[in-house]
């Protein structure tokens, strides 16, 4: 479970996040939207533990996420816009880095794990800097989930993605969800908000309620 | 520290896959700096260096003494080092002078010898070319220490006449002449036997063409990370973070990061010491291989300082470039440091193209100096703690 509480965070004096609380419970996706600018990647990056809030505190299964970090940030993956990887490396290097060079563990994964259903294993000895863009991200999902971390952040995962590899990123969603994972998203798109138990809109520095069946007429008034 | 080493494995391993880019940046800069060089040592030791001065001297005919007198002056080393006397006609003189085949004419007028024995000062007639440059300045300089040394020596002989004059024993006043002019003519020509030579040159310890070999080593250590300048940009913050959580804190990032860059510059980088081999102008030991792994690991740790205080790709290639360009100026590696003003050739001993020429410097005389190592590994050093310094502010 996860809850966050009374976040805020300040740029220069702008205050992006004003009391920012969110709970995210097992299996469930929470949907974050917004216009450009708002403050939902500062938010996720927050939930992530990359980035420092200014007040407010985060929990995940009861622990406070400031008093462990280390614990935090093993459980907590976070799937950044930009693909966290080294891209002259192979995709095989990039894993390996990410389980701490543990090939046992990647091995099994690539198996029955994260990787195998993300379809990493045909694309092992290919270096990241030269994949797509979905593959790009996938690998990217299959590195955050190198620790199988109960928490999964992603930040629009479903950008510059094409129809199959979004089809193929939600129902990985779903089966993580169904696996008691609890999911937290940003996205500009109602096909991938789709895939959310849960929508929050961040305006003003705050997170808003909305409907989970929203139409793209009314997504509008929030972005 | 199992993860310690995977890290650094990765690092080395990223920055190799960025080799082949190393090689096509490192054929174009060794291209420019060959340029930079020949164009530096055109400005230096071209233009502005003095050949041999060509001089045509117009005797008298039949005068014999004058002949003599000619060959003793061209026989001194002073002289005969720097000009080259050719004896034709008065007009042949002057046409080769116009058409600038000569730098000065001398014109020896009847009995001119005698005269200077006899205290009758015939002026020689001496004709220079408008720009005659600075052979023509030379030659000036020559004839004017010339003239002084004979009116010195005049001097004596005429205090001599006085002094005898004026004891009343002017008889003796003939041998006493002939006896100061052969004294004065033996000490003028062995003269050269009473200074020390020394060579001097602007590139002190080493010679022109091994100083601009050593400064475009240097500046090519320092430009090879242009190429591979996608390798040294600052992690990710996910990276960051992850790399924090893993126990790999800023300063052995930056350790390993340096150690990847320079295992890339140390191949690079070995094609200069191993050309000096084959050429015979390095001698394979210790001290050159202690030499080429300090002055790359030292290039490294700055370049990876550099794209650390940047934080993104185009200012790291703008703030390396004119750092490299900028202080390989100041520290005399484009002009000698004697051409440049005290206060910069102080500051440019300092400034890191300067040590590491000092360092490099080290290969070519073969001469260990634990100061300079010193200087070199404190900089290597400061340029680690700095860049782990910004890492920390960054993380």
């Amino acid at each position: 479970m996860l809850v966050a509480t009374d976040i805020h965070k300040c740029y220069h004096r702008r205050e992006i996040l004003r009391g920012v609380n969110l709970t995210a419970a097992p299996g469930e996706c929470v949907g974050i939207i917004g216009g450009n600018g708002c403050g939902k990647t500062t938010l996720l990056s927050i939930l992530a533990g990359a980035l420092k809030a200014d007040r407010g505190s985060i929990c995940l299964d009861g622990k406070d996420a400031g008093k462990n970090p280390e614990h935090y940030a093993r459980r907590a993956a976070y799937v950044p816009q930009e693909n966290p990887l080294m891209e002259e490396l192979t995709v095989m290097d990039n894993l390996l880095l990410w389980y701490r060079g543990d090939r046992k563990a990647l091995e099994r994964d690539l198996e029955s794990g994260a990787a195998a259903f993300l379809g990493i294993r045909p694309m092992l000895k290919r270096a990241a800097g030269k994949l797509s863009g979905g593959m790009k991200k996938r690998l990217s999902i299959a590195c955050a989930l190198s620790g199988h971390g109960s928490l999964l952040i992603m930040d629009e995962p479903g950008a510059a993605l094409d129809l199959e590899c979004k089809a193929d990123i939600r129902s990985y969603l779903k089966r993580y969800m169904a696996g008691g994972g609890t999911v937290v998203l940003t996205s500009h798109e109602i096909g991938e908000l789709s895939v959310c138990t849960r929508l929050q809109a961040l305006k003003g520095g705050k997170l808003l309620p909305v409907e989970a069946e929203l139409s793209e007429e009314a997504l509008i008034q929030y972005l | 520290m199992w993860m310690h080493w995977i890290y650094l494995k990765m690092e080395i391993k990223r920055a190799w896959k960025r080799f082949p880019q190393l090689c096509a940046g490192a054929i174009t800069l060794l291209v420019m700096a060959g340029v930079i060089a020949l164009v530096a040592n055109r400005m230096l030791y071209g233009e502005q260096a003095a050949g041999r001065v060509a001089v045509g001297v117009s005797l008298p005919e039949e005068d014999v003494l004058a002949k003599q007198v000619m060959r003793m002056v061209s026989s001194l080393e002073s002289v005969g080092s720097v000009c080259d006397f050719q004896y034709m006609d008065r007009e042949e003189c002057l046409r080769q002078l116009e058409e600038g085949k000569l730098y000065a004419v001398l014109d020896i007028p009847e009995g001119f010898v005698e005269d200077i024995i006899n205290g009758v000062n015939t002026p020689v007639k001496i004709w220079m070319r408008e720009k005659a440059g600075v052979e023509g300045a030379l030659f000036r300089e020559l004839t004017d220490a010339g003239a002084l040394t004979l009116s010195a020596s005049q001097a004596g002989i005429y205090a001599g006449n006085e002094l005898y004059g004026g004891l009343g024993i002017q008889d003796a006043i003939r041998s006493l002449e002939a006896d100061l002019n052969q004294r004065y003519m033996d000490y003028s020509l062995g003269r050269g036997g009473y200074f020390r030579h020394m060579k001097v040159q602007a590139t002190e310890d080493v010679t022109a063409a091994e100083f601009y070999a050593v400064s475009m080593y240097v500046l090519f250590l320092f430009l090879a990370a242009i190429p591979v300048s996608g390798y040294l940009m600052p992690e990710s913050r996910v990276m960051r973070q992850k790399l924090k959580i893993w126990g790999i804190g800023p300063g052995y990032q930056t350790a390993a990061r340096t150690a990847a860059m320079a295992t890339l510059i140390l191949a690079a980088g070995s094609l200069v010491p191993a050309a000096g081999l084959l050429a015979g102008q390095l001698e394979a030991g210790w001290l050159l291989a202690a030499v080429w792994v300090l002055s790359c690991v030292t290039a490294a740790s700055l370049a990876v300082l550099l794209y650390q205080l940047a934080g993104s790709l185009l200012g790291g290639v703008m703030l390396l470039f004119f750092m490299a360009a900028g202080q390989h100026f100041l520290a005399g590696g484009f002009l000698p440091p004697v051409f440049l003003p005290g206060t910069v050739q102080r500051i440019g001993a300092w400034l890191p193209s300067g040590i590491l020429m000092d360092t490099v410097k080290m290969a070519v005389t073969g001469e260990w100096d634990w100061r300079r190592a010193g200087l070199c590994a404190a900089l290597a050093a400061g340029a680690w703690l700095l860049g782990t310094a910004a890492e920390v502010k960054r993380r």
